[in-house]
């Protein structure tokens, strides 16, 4: 199993995790660590490299892609579900920059 | 926003992120920021998509499943690449009808299957998958 995924930063005070779940994807905030995911799962993890840097690169080239599009944009998505987007993205780039949200590449594996 | 773990209002957020069919100017955009069109709803790039394919050795024969395909980035792109048969899986038909299309529009048929289903209970016999990705699911 291999993938890549979205958390908080490990070790964060209870404000910053919760600061962590607001700025972050929406999907962010099981209440599971990655770990005891995989475990209940039946993997366990072998492999995490943190992909965060390559997370903040690629997230400020889609808001700045976006803003650059802007016009087209408003028009495909409306003009309220554009600004809703980039505050969306924007958030996430203030959370990766501020430490609170990371990407990790995980391998993990089933025993054999 | 609280710490909630709703599945109803999950599958809403899900069904509004995926309402809509790619307009013109999202696969503009994406093709500036990952150098190519590939109906990504998340962060994952060609290289990241590759380093897939080489940590679990994917190739023709290998059968994989990916939880949480959307519109069928990476997995279409691992497919392609590596040569193993993938099912792709996710929550809302809409995407799911959608991943479809792209399977069909990238003529990968023979190798790519859809199916509308939840992670969390799949329907697929054990042993059915050598391998299991994801990308921006688990959180």
């Amino acid at each position: 199993m291999s993938g890549y995924v979205i958390h908080p930063a490990p070790d964060l005070s209870p404000s910053d995790y919760q600061r962590a779940i607001v700025l972050g994807p929406s999907e962010v905030g099981y209440k599971q660590s990655l770990n005891s995911l995989l475990k209940d799962s039946g993997f366990s993890q072998i492999h995490q490299i943190d992909v965060t840097k390559s997370f903040l690169t690629i997230c400020r080239s889609i808001i700045s892609a976006r803003v650059r599009r802007k016009e087209e944009l408003r028009l495909a998505e409306g003009e309220v579900e554009f600004e809703e987007e980039q505050t969306k993205k924007r958030g996430i780039a203030e959370g990766i920059e501020a430490g609170l949200l990371v990407r990790s590449f995980i391998v993990g594996a089933k025993p054999e | 926003m609280p710490i909630s773990q709703n599945k109803n209002a999950e599958r809403v957020d899900f069904n509004k992120t995926y309402a809509a069919p790619q307009s013109e100017a999202e696969l503009k955009v994406e093709q500036e920021v990952f150098g190519m069109c590939i109906g990504s709803n998340g962060y994952t790039t060609v290289e990241e998509a590759e380093e897939l394919i080489e940590h679990l050795s994917l190739r023709p024969g290998c059968t994989l499943l990916e939880i949480g395909s959307g519109r069928g980035w990476p997995g279409l792109y691992v497919t392609e690449k590596s040569g193993c048969s993938t099912v792709l899986t996710d929550i809302p038909v809409s995407v799911v009808n959608e991943s479809k299309q792209n399977t069909n529009r990238r003529a990968l048929t023979n190798w790519c299957r859809v199916a509308a289903t939840d992670g969390t209970a799949l329907g697929f016999r054990t042993e059915t998958f050598d391998a299991v990705v994801h990308s921006d699911v688990l959180c």
